[in-house]
């Protein structure tokens, strides 16, 4: 909470000194673009957006709230308390199938497939070997339908085959060493830690995920989102902040150490750290979202094979028809 | 071992009494000695705040005496005895048993087997006249009922000595007399020593083989007088000569001792 | 005539519930609220029927029962005797004390980490969350209603017979009876609270988990119908407890 006030200040300071200086483009409506956030890498080119001022160049003034989970950033946002996010597919497939038009998708910034998976004792060789075990994962997110895809690919019942525990990733190293389970699904950092630890191996990443391999999407890939209303009252202002976001993907890609040093306040992770994160991302620049999102839009085809991949899973209970909640407009 | 004249039950020497307490100490007793024989039936009358109450609670082993000592059956009184059986003014049945289970009481505490105390339970509730309401729960029973349960249970219990603490106060005048006479018909049956306490001097002389009347705060033995008067003690024996007479004497002491506390409490003001 | 005023507020009630349930309903199906923030009763009603159908509702049910009922079993099992031994010994009354003090105002929730660390991800780890917030203030309560009792039936067992024991078990413990079935009843309504927060953390089963898993998956009604349930399955046991109780306490009758 009290970090949340922290960020919240350096947020403001930011906006204070932003001023309005003018871009090359018609001039914002609003100065002041809300963002939800959390110390996830996906968040990682909004932070650095701000930290080197590359929204006030567009006359943009962005804060920074931080949430826990992707469901309660995208609560907030359908609530009108954030006006753009970055979000794990899934929550955002979930509020589609809630049937929400609050909101619209217009990109996804990253790719990191082999930074989260199945790690697991070195005794348990493959998919099939999990039968009997002790496997835990968070419930309700990507990791979740990496599990629930693996066990389908090795055909295990995951009510009956083996025990599957709902367990948050943070949890897991200490579940992991005093051998209350077998293996666990979870992400970076944490995954990289869990990676490391002796007598354990990796078993399966997300490109073994089977919509990866035909649609090159994870289980669930980072996205992001934008209110409708937001959106349509202050297109100036989206498209500031679009090409703002992008620009800090594209310092991200070529000067990844100049803002590793800016993430460290963000993360607090160790400079060598955040720099092996950093490695492990392919960022998607600008010029790539149009081909992923809208023309041939292979992205979005992906994410409504995800759709239904979650319904024939029991996650949630229809399929939508995500290419309704494409922001085509503000797609770079 | 002090000893014990012959047929001596109870043996209160010299006892006093002092509670400390916010306003000081208070002497309830001072110097106190009484006798009582076996199977007698005394009656100790005072003005209330006398120190009766204390005293019966000194006797039972409730309270230690500050000084002097009570013997029973020539053994000092150390602790709580179930040889004094107690009865209460406000009864001190359990509302959570029913009467055969508040008679059976002190059997089940003497881990008597469970058929044995209901047949000796029976025949005390059968003896106070409360057959037809062995299951019945206290909190339905009229006070004089309650107080009949409370009799029953003591002698249930068989105790050398019955303690009474003006058991029949809280009473109707009608259920009052009632119990009396019941009570002395069990006092000539069982021929219990019993030391009764009462601030009725009526009361006294229709139950008492001796009344003891008590001095007011610091409690001491006002005045000894036998009640020589026959039973049973019917309307006759009430309206008779001996009877007036008997009376007057206890309630001139009575009177110059209530007199007497009510000037202390002024003079307190 | 009690039983007709009874019969007559029953009716009020029922009828009341129906017109609110009548005017949410109309609301919803107007579109004055988004679905996601608030569903109508016919959905959370769709989605009862549903989850009854796929077994997972009463699943849910039974887990989250089951672990309410063992902890505050346990609980009361041990509160109940600890509680009336405490109650009637002032000396060790005020050794425990300080325990009690600094037990009693830790949230369920502050446990989870440790219980966690001690009891791993177990059922047992569930029990010990209920059984955590809820022995501290059942113990409190029961030392309460001990004080309750009128030393003059304490005296009245100890004049015929009875030992400290037999007063603890004869006296102080049905004396306090009806005051410890109060208090009880009211900490089955906070192992319920205990056993949403514990489940809300590596659990897979129960409505706690239920309704937490409906908010991920914005699934409001699911939300709903998990409250929904706590409600309902809280007021049967209530029932349930007030004919234990009825033969518990006869004499109060």
């Amino acid at each position: 909470m009290k970090k949340w006030w922290k960020r919240g200040l350096i947020a403001v300071a930011v906006l204070m000194t932003a001023g309005f200086s003018m871009g090359a483009y018609a001039q914002p409506e609003k100065v002041t673009v809300v963002y939800g956030g959390s110390s996830w890498l996906g968040h990682y080119p909004a932070w650095v957006g701000i930290e080197k001022g590359l929204f006030k160049k567009h006359g943009l003034g962005v804060l920074f709230q931080n949430f826990y989970a992707s469901s309660g950033r995208m609560g907030s946002l359908v609530a009108g308390d954030v006006d753009v996010a970055s979000t794990g597919c899934i929550s955002a497939i979930a509020l589609m199938a809630a049937g929400t038009k609050a909101f619209m998708a217009f990109g996804t910034q990253d790719s990191y497939a082999t930074v989260e998976g199945i790690i697991a004792k070195e005794d348990i060789k493959d998919g099939k070997a999990l039968k009997g075990k002790r496997l835990a994962a968070p419930f309700a997110s990507s990791a979740h339908v990496l599990v629930l895809d693996i066990l389908a690919q090795n055909n295990l019942d995951p009510e009956k085959d083996l025990t599957l525990i709902n367990l948050k990733v943070n949890e897991m190293p200490a579940a992991l060493r005093s051998g209350e389970i077998d293996a666990c699904a979870a992400w970076t950092p944490h995954f990289n830690k869990l990676l490391h630890m002796p007598g354990h191996h990796l078993l399966v990443d997300d490109t073994q995920f089977s919509l990866y391999q035909e649609y090159r999407i994870g289980p669930g890939p980072d996205l992001l989102v934008v209110r409708t209303e937001f959106a349509q009252q202050y297109p100036n202002t989206c498209r500031a902040f679009v090409k703002g976001y992008f620009e800090a993907v594209d310092l991200l890609t070529h000067d990844p150490e100049a803002c590793a040093e800016v993430l460290v306040k963000l993360t607090h992770l160790s400079m060598a750290d955040q720099m092996a994160v950093l490695r492990d991302i392919t960022w998607i620049p600008g010029n790539q979202q149009k081909a992923l999102m809208i023309e041939p839009g292979e992205f979005v085809t992906g994410m409504q094979q995800l759709a239904r991949f979650l319904v024939k899973h029991g996650q949630i209970d229809n399929v939508p028809h995500v290419k309704d909640w494409i922001a085509e407009r503000l797609v770079p | 071992m002090d000893p014990v004249e012959n047929g001596t039950k109870i043996s209160i020497r010299k006892v006093s009494k002092i509670f400390s307490g916010k306003q000081g100490e208070v002497t309830a007793l001072r110097e106190l000695s009484l006798d009582v024989n076996e199977g007698e039936f005394v009656v100790i009358v005072g003005a209330s705040g006398c120190g009766k109450t204390t005293l019966l609670n000194l006797v039972a082993g409730f309270d230690a005496p500050t000084r002097g000592r009570i013997l029973l059956d020539g053994e000092p009184v150390t602790g709580i005895t179930p040889e004094c059986g107690m009865i209460f003014q406000h009864y001190a049945l359990f509302p959570w048993k029913t009467v055969q289970a508040n008679v059976e009481f002190g059997l089940k505490m003497k881990r008597m087997p469970r058929s044995e105390r209901r047949n000796r339970a029976a025949k005390f509730i059968d003896m106070v006249g409360l057959n037809g309401f062995e299951t019945t729960y206290p909190h339905h029973l009229s006070g004089g009922m309650k107080q009949r349960v409370s009799i029953a249970r003591s002698l249930a219990n068989n105790p050398k000595v019955m303690l009474l603490d003006e058991p029949f106060a809280a009473l109707d005048a009608m259920t009052r007399q009632v119990l009396q006479e019941q009570l002395v018909r069990i006092y000539e049956k069982h021929r219990k020593t019993i030391l009764f306490i009462t601030h009725s001097i009526d009361e006294a002389l229709l139950l008492s083989s001796r009344i003891v009347v008590m001095t007011a705060r610091p409690g001491r033995i006002a005045q000894e007088i036998v009640n020589d008067l026959p039973y049973p003690r019917n309307a006759d024996v009430q309206l008779s000569n001996r009877f007036m007479e008997i009376k007057r004497t206890i309630w001139e002491s009575v009177q110059a001792e209530v007199m007497k506390s009510m000037e202390v409490e002024t003079d307190q003001r | 005539m009690k039983d007709h005023q009874t019969g007559k507020s029953l009716i009020i009630g029922i009828a009341s519930l129906l017109v609110f349930l009548t005017i949410w309903e109309l609301v919803c199906r107007k579109g004055l609220i988004e679905p996601l923030f608030l569903p109508a009763p016919s959905k959370v009603l769709s989605r009862a029927v549903k989850m009854i159908d796929n077994g997972q509702l009463i699943a849910h049910t039974l887990a989250s029962t089951r672990r309410v009922m063992v902890g505050f079993m346990v609980s009361s099992l041990v509160a109940i005797p600890f509680g009336i031994f405490l109650g009637s010994f002032g000396f060790f009354r005020a050794v425990f004390d300080p325990f009690i003090s600094l037990l009693r105002p830790l949230p369920s929730m502050s446990w989870i980490p440790l219980s966690l660390l001690w009891l791993g991800i177990t059922e047992t780890q569930k029990y010990a969350i209920v059984f955590m917030g809820s022995f501290a203030p059942s113990l409190l309560y029961i030392i309460e209603a001990t004080k309750n009792i009128d030393p003059l039936l304490i005296r009245a067992a100890r004049n015929l017979g009875a030992s400290r024991v037999d007063v603890m078990r004869e006296v102080i413990l049905p004396g306090s009876l009806p005051q410890i079935i109060a208090g009880l009843k009211v900490m089955l309504g906070i192992a319920w609270t205990c056993i949403i927060s514990a489940e809300l953390v590596a659990a897979r089963q129960g409505l706690g988990f239920m309704i937490m898993n409906g908010k991920e998956y914005f699934q409001t009604d699911t939300v709903l119908l998990g409250m929904v349930m706590i409600s309902i399955t809280v007021l049967i046991i209530d029932v349930i407890f007030r004919r234990f109780e009825r033969r518990l306490l006869p004499w109060t009758q």
